[in-house]
């Protein structure tokens, strides 16, 4: 057995993954990398791509077709369109990654101490994590987006006090599994403290389950944006957006001018299927190899 | 060398032993005291150990032998304060140097892991952090204690690691570990349990999980380590010959028990007390000698729930440091009968 996991390592990635057939797995990270990384690229480097500020109106050129002059055509605004992508992309893309590290930190941290512990502590936090998935995702986000008002602060805030949960459950029940394992105990009776067993040699064991999660979550993450952002709720209006574009558009759609709205909603589809596949990807990379 | 060890301390015998416990006027390193421990099953309580009492010197291993499920490795984990949460200790004292563990909440516990006891796991593959180099898992309780740097850890890793007998140990400090052999999983084990310089280490069948020739390895830096060290050992095991080679007194467990235990090995494997004792030794195929039938118990300890709950008698002394429990009627014809119907069966 040793000797295997001895050949494996040496032989790397590629062929643990084609050993056990799940070559399937890095293709998917491969498309869905190249798919992430260019849509990235793209929305760091905006300003270079485009001669447009997406804010920039021109009324001399309002409703136009795809040119030369405008790749992808104007808005009802003579706003540019592919300049408008471009920058909604670094919107979008920025909350949705930034909405999912403080979840996963927050949701890593307590769950690793609450399956770690068990008792009172653990019974609270996850009737508190009950209380949260009872009620339905959007529900839960919409009302709390209410309450705090629009703009990229409460969005952020919203999801983070939402889908911290899902981190905590998932590190909760890996953390139980390993607490009660010979490893454990070794370590306490090395006379570790408390501290240091949970986030120096329980979380590093248990952080690549909420990592996968995390690549999906970012998926539903972006949904969740442009949602809000499309029914008004979500991104104050001159700040370029996918959800707010597809609003905006949604009105001369009739009028036979369908790019403002199609091309938004592609960019959200092509964009999730690239994390998508990242993150299916990753699952298979990093599932468990105890 | 270690049988020379061995041969020294059995010609000081138990009144040795004794004289320099009463003069040295201290504590003994660990001293179990009547220790009961019980489950908590469906709203009852069974006793799972029942007035174990030994204790551990300086320089001594202690063997800890039975069959599966008399409470050994149980024993080991409540003088840990490792018991998981099913179980509890009901009554009695686990003194380290005098010092009472289970005194003052946990506090004196702590303050004895890793630097006072230490402990070796029966399953390195499964007590070792998957996901942390073994130099710095080595390393890490002292690190932690001393505030050390990732490279003063580093080299007394590697130090550590020479002195539990891995070659070349540079090349396998900042290896995994998958990446390494069963022997060599027990040995970085071994060295993290000494590496912060214990006065008692406990095994837990430190070499059932490994094959006969690394297990003889094992065996052997064990007592090179007991050499170096001048630490106690309490070994668990139910591997007699391991007992023989390596420890200087023994303790034999059944049912949650202590049934007989000797400061003098040797006097008590020739001459053994109590019939389960007597069963267990019998159970010993022997290669040199005259050829006998193999001996044996025909039935396993009973479960948990099926023992006597009634208040056991306290040990009898033999001879001093020799404790015998006294056997009842039924264990006797029990035990003897057992090693019949073997015999018949045969």
């Amino acid at each position: 057995m040793t000797e295997v996991m001895i050949e494996k390592k040496r032989a790397g990635l590629m062929s643990r993954i084609g050993r056990t057939g799940r070559r399937r797995g890095n293709t998917h990270l491969l498309i869905g990398a190249v798919i992430v990384g260019l849509i990235v690229l793209m929305a760091i480097c905006a300003p270079l791509l485009t001669r447009y500020g997406p804010i920039d109106q021109d009324f001399t050129a309002t409703l136009q077709g795809p040119s030369w002059t405008h790749l992808l055509g104007t808005d009802n605004l003579g706003r540019d369109l592919w300049s408008r992508i471009l920058f909604g992309a670094r919107t979008d893309l920025f909350l949705a990654t930034v909405a999912v590290a403080a979840p996963l930190v927050i949701g890593t941290a307590i769950g690793a101490l609450s399956g770690y512990f068990g008792g009172w502590f653990d019974t609270i936090i996850m009737r508190i994590a009950d209380i949260v998935v009872a009620f339905p995702f959007y529900v839960l986000v919409i009302s709390l987006v209410f309450i705090m008002g629009n703009g990229v602060g409460s969005i952020f805030a919203a999801i983070s006090i939402v889908s911290w949960v899902a981190y905590a459950r998932i590190v909760r029940a890996e953390t139980m599994v390993l607490s009660s394992t010979d490893f454990v105990d070794a370590l306490k009776v090395g006379g570790l403290g408390s501290g240091r067993i949970v986030f120096r040699h329980l979380v590093p064991n248990v952080v690549s389950q909420a990592i996968v999660y995390a690549m999906s979550d970012i998926v539903a993450n972006i949904g969740v944006i442009v949602t809000l952002s499309y029914f008004g709720m979500g991104i104050v209006p001159p700040t370029p957006d996918w959800g707010s574009m597809m609003a905006d558009g949604q009105p001369f759609f009739a009028g036979g001018y369908y790019g403002l709205m199609v091309v938004p909603a592609a960019a959200v589809i092509v964009t999730s299927f690239g994390l998508s596949l990242v993150g299916d990807g990753l699952a298979n990379v990093l599932r468990v190899k105890r | 060398m270690n049988g020379a060890g061995m041969a020294t301390r059995k010609t000081d015998g138990p009144a040795g032993a004794g004289g320099e416990r009463a003069s040295a006027g201290q504590a003994p390193l660990l001293e179990i005291d009547r220790l009961c421990v019980s489950a908590h099953i469906n709203g009852q309580d069974w006793r799972a150990l029942e007035n174990i009492t030994l204790r551990v010197d300086r320089g001594e291993t202690r063997g800890l032998v039975g069959e599966s499920g008399s409470g050994k490795s149980l024993t080991l984990r409540a003088a840990m304060g490792l018991l998981p949460g099913s179980l509890s200790v009901t009554s009695g004292a686990i003194r380290f140097k005098g010092r009472d563990l289970l005194a003052d909440g946990g506090k004196a516990m702590a303050a004895v892991r890793g630097t006072g006891i230490a402990m070796v796991f029966q399953e390195p593959a499964v007590a070792l952090n998957p996901v942390m180099r073994v130099g710095r898992q080595i390393t890490d309780s002292v690190s932690a204690r001393r505030g050390w740097g990732r490279r003063q850890a580093r080299e007394f890793a590697v130090e550590l690691m020479d002195q539990v007998g891995i070659r070349d140990p540079k090349r396998w400090v900042e290896a995994y570990p998958h990446q390494l052999s069963g022997g060599m999983r027990q040995r970085v084990m071994i060295a993290s349990a000494i590496a912060c310089g214990p006065e008692l280490i406990f095994c837990d069948e430190p070499t059932t999980a490994l094959d006969v020739t690394v297990q003889s390895q094992i065996l052997k830096l064990f007592s090179k380590l007991q050499a170096d060290l001048h630490a106690g050992f309490l070994y668990v095991t139910h591997d007699l010959s391991v007992v023989a080679e390596f420890c200087s007194s023994l303790s034999v467990m059944y049912a949650g028990r202590i049934v007989e235990q000797s400061d003098d090995l040797k006097a008590m494997v020739q001459a053994p007390v109590h019939p389960y004792t007597r069963a267990l030794l019998g159970a010993v195929p022997r290669i040199k000698g005259p050829i006998q039938r193999l001996r044996g118990l025909s039935s396993s300890a009973p479960p948990l729930t099926e023992r006597s709950q009634a208040p056991t008698a306290p040990l009898a002394e033999v001879s001093p440091g020799w404790q015998v429990a006294p056997a009842s009627p039924e264990e006797v014809e029990l035990f003897e009968t057992g090693v019949q119907a073997w015999e018949a069966q045969a």
